[in-house]
């Protein structure tokens, strides 16, 4: 059976470096693309406004 | 839509906001003493109160009671009403007095000696047990309020509040995983370039899940409030969060370059903590627009102040921290004072000031009753701001200075300071201006905490309390709706897939943990599995029984504040820490195989000792702890007169060697039966050859041979590696 060392010694440390690069850049790519857009303006507006509105009465 | 009520905890605010108030002082008036320590030595009082006991005492207090408490504070109350749900009141007093119990062991246990030899992770493993026990508490008080919500949005603030509960509590674990030896007394299981790597990884995320993603959740709840107008980009919070989330874990490496850590994994360290400059510059920028149409409140508002300042120092500290991790740079910055410099624009500036913006804003919510005086809080915006300046300048004059003086070589390629003294006493003037500059931070805290105590003494004699109308529970809400949905046979409309995510606290929780143990997956796994990463080198042994009890003195001590084992591959330090002329080998990998846990240390107010062995004779180093200016004119070192003095514990010994041999350390079979008569033997060979260099007799029992027989082996190993190597050519 392989050893887990085996199978991590399977790629450089170089490699996992830049794999690691790729996946950053995929997540932020990925959240930028969700995010990125005009259309959720208003979702993310209403958003903002919850520490303003967080007592729904009494004092502040 | 029917309606609840709900009544929010804010007793548990107010102890949390006291608790901050009392332990920043003390741990900031500790930090003052240990400043002055440096200026005069004389300041330190063995064996409970000199710098290196002080100095974690100080660390600690300021990162884990101040700005811990500090956070609890925002927590409770930002979750409370961004969720419309109160905390389980039992958990929310464990939790506090937990957590203060936490604290005052600390503070008993660090002067005592006891600790694990690893900056911001001191406390031995008892009380480890303990903040694991308390964090669990803390963590299920506030995923039950998540539960029990009654917004469905989980504002970004609570992202940033979940990333930190997730991360530390990874963190802790896995860098204060140890072998006890006694019940104060334990070693880590890592050894040397791993221990390393996990320690940093801990420290740089101690840094950036305590003292960073807590106080950005502060900052965005707290400064809209303040502001009274909405965050500006709900959209860049977003992006700043995971950016932030998910580089920050890369970037621990950093604070090991050119040591024996391999390059890939420094390299990596290095470019995450540079692409860290987009998010926090992201972060800050959105912090201070959110101002817009707002600015005019500043000049007046005191509260506004602290969070202007603080966010500008937290994009100054976030542009300064990635400049110190490119590696030119960190080869001038490492071991000198600037990245003290760094440490306190970070912590007094922007973790001190959005703490105390968010103090005088609450307290007057919390006490009922308007802040005794604005012109009082005023007064210590400007005496601390104008201290954190004095604080800072003088320790980048003083960094740069000193690695400057390492560096210099004269036109004959000499060092142009070969003694290292001379680089220490050049520096005592900045460590003046430093303490003045902390004592106008302090004078400004104790100017806020009477304006506190003022205004806590004009509290109404009994607070109002107030039932919030809420919607019904969230998870209430759900049920209802899944009911009808049967009845009705009508599906739930769709909801957006990230509001989906945001509405699922659980799955939300999971990918913020996913996200930060990827950095484990591809950083730090293969640095513990490829073997090729730590070469062995043949020559290096364990420490004799009575070499490690002295590493436990010197763990004790904590002379690791001060000086490093690590000699760089720059010529600069191979010449200085080289032997008869002969320079230095820089330090490998494998010399630290048998170090647990590893001392490469992060400051060199004192020379690097990885080279010590041999240097000097046994009756120097004697002298030298009895009173570094015997030796030594213009030392900042304290005295440590009581090394002479202590009885060698011999019992002690035996466990601790059957506990190393636990963590694989090979000793044989006489160390691991009689360990304590081979320490006695080697003591007294040393007592001996003291005697021999015109030194007192009687001292084989005392604790400072075992000391000066630690010293006395450092960098042998490599020695005889190297002579090896020229016998065979």
């Amino acid at each position: 059976m392989i050893r887990l060392s085996e199978l991590v010694s399977a790629l450089t440390p170089a490699q996992y470096a830049e794999l690691s690069l790729v996946l950053f850049l995929l997540v932020f790519a990925g959240v930028l693309v969700r995010h990125g857009g005009k259309r959720r303006a208003a979702e993310h507006a209403a958003c903002a406004q919850l520490p303003l509105a967080d007592d729904a009465r009494g004092r502040q | 839509m029917s309606r609840e009520t709900v009544r929010y905890d804010d007793a548990i605010v107010r102890k949390f906001v006291t608790a901050t108030i009392v332990w920043g002082a003390v741990g900031m008036l500790v930090g003052l003493w240990c400043a002055l320590q440096l200026a005069v030595p004389r300041l330190n009082f063995a064996p409970y109160f000199t710098f290196g006991r002080l100095r974690p005492l100080h660390t600690n207090a300021v990162i884990f009671a101040f700005a811990g408490n500090a956070i609890f504070a925002a927590v409770y109350y930002s979750s409370q009403r961004l969720l419309k749900a109160r905390p389980l009141d039992r958990l929310s007093r464990f939790h506090f007095w937990g957590w203060q119990t936490i604290i005052a062991a600390a503070a008993i246990t660090l002067p005592l000696g006891f600790t694990q030899g690893k900056e911001y992770a001191e406390l031995e493993w008892p009380i480890d047990i303990a903040i694991a026990v308390v964090w669990v508490t803390f963590a299920v008080n506030f995923f039950a309020m998540v539960r029990n919500r009654r917004e469905k949005h989980l504002y970004v603030a609570l992202w940033f509040y979940i990333a930190s509960i997730i991360t530390i509590a990874i963190l802790h674990i896995f860098n204060n995983l140890v072998i006890p030896a006694a019940l104060f007394k334990s070693y880590s299981i890592y050894a040397g370039v791993e221990d390393a790597f996990m320690q940093w990884w801990y420290g740089h995320n101690a840094v950036a899940f305590v003292l960073t993603t807590p106080f950005l959740g502060l900052m965005y709840y707290f400064l809209p409030k303040a502001a009274e107008r909405p965050v500006f980009s709900y959209r860049l919070s977003i992006l700043h969060f995971w950016s932030l989330v998910f580089i920050y874990i890369w970037a621990g490496p950093h604070h090991l370059h050119y040591t024996a850590l391999p390059q890939w994994a420094s390299t990596l360290g290095m470019l995450f903590s540079v692409m860290l400059w987009m998010p926090s510059w992201g972060g800050m920028i959105n912090g201070l627009l959110t101002l817009r149409g707002a600015w005019n409140r500043v000049a007046e508002d005191p509260v506004l102040k602290f969070f202007v300042v603080g966010l500008t120092f937290y994009g100054m500290s976030t542009f300064e921290g990635p400049m110190l991790s490119i590696k030119s740079v960190n080869a001038l910055s490492h071991y000198t004072d600037w990245n003290i410099a760094h440490v306190h624009g970070g912590a007094l500036g922007w973790v001190g000031f959005m703490t105390f913006g968010m103090i005088y804003w609450l307290v007057p919510r919390l006490f009922q009753t308007p802040l005794h005086s604005k012109k009082l809080a005023t007064a210590h915006f400007w005496v601390a701001t104008v201290g954190i300046v004095l604080y800072v300048l003088a320790m980048w004059v003083a960094g740069i200075t000193q690695g400057l003086m390492w560096r210099a070589f004269d036109d004959a390629g000499h060092l142009q300071y070969p003694d290292f003294l001379e680089t220490v006493t050049r520096l005592v003037p900045m460590y003046w201006v430093r303490a003045l500059g902390g004592s106008l931070y302090i004078a400004g805290v104790l100017i806020g905490a009477y304006n506190i105590f003022k205004t806590w003494q004009a509290r109404p004699a009994a607070y109002e309390e107030i039932d919030v109308e809420v919607p019904p529970m969230i998870r209430a809400a759900k049920v209802a709706a899944k009911e009808r949905a049967v009845l009705e046979r009508h599906a739930e409309p769709p909801v957006h897939w990230h509001r989906r995510w945001e509405g699922l606290p659980a799955l939300f929780t999971v990918l913020t943990a996913v996200a930060v143990l990827v950095a484990s997956a591809f950083e730090i796994v293969p640095t513990f599995l490829i073997g090729d990463n730590v070469p062995r080198i043949k020559t290096v042994k364990p420490y004799t029984p009575l070499e490690l009890y002295g590493r436990d003195i010197y763990l004790r001590e904590g002379c690791y504040n001060c000086h490093s084992q690590m000699v760089r591959p720059f010529i600069d330090e191979t010449v200085r820490y080289g032997q008869n002329g002969k320079p230095a080998e820089y330090s490998k990998p494998g010399e630290f195989v048998y170090d647990h846990p590893f001392q490469w240390g992060s400051k060199r107010t004192g020379p690097d000792l990885a080279r010590e062995g041999g240097r000097r004779d046994e009756l120097w180093h004697l002298r030298h702890f009895e009173n570094p200016r015997s030796t030594s004119m213009g030392s900042v070192m304290p005295s440590y007169p009581h090394l002479l003095e202590n009885d060698i514990p011999w019992d002690v010994i035996q466990p601790r060697v059957d506990a190393m041999a636990m963590l694989n350390v090979p000793y044989d079979a006489q160390a691991l039966s009689h360990a304590d008569t081979l320490a006695r033997q080697q003591a007294e060979q040393v007592a001996k050859t003291l005697v021999g260099n015109g030194g007192p007799k009687d001292m084989a029992g005392k604790e400072v041979i075992a000391l000066i027989a630690y010293m006395q082996r450092l960098g042998r190993d490599i020695q005889l590696a190297q002579d090896a190597q020229g016998g065979t050519k």
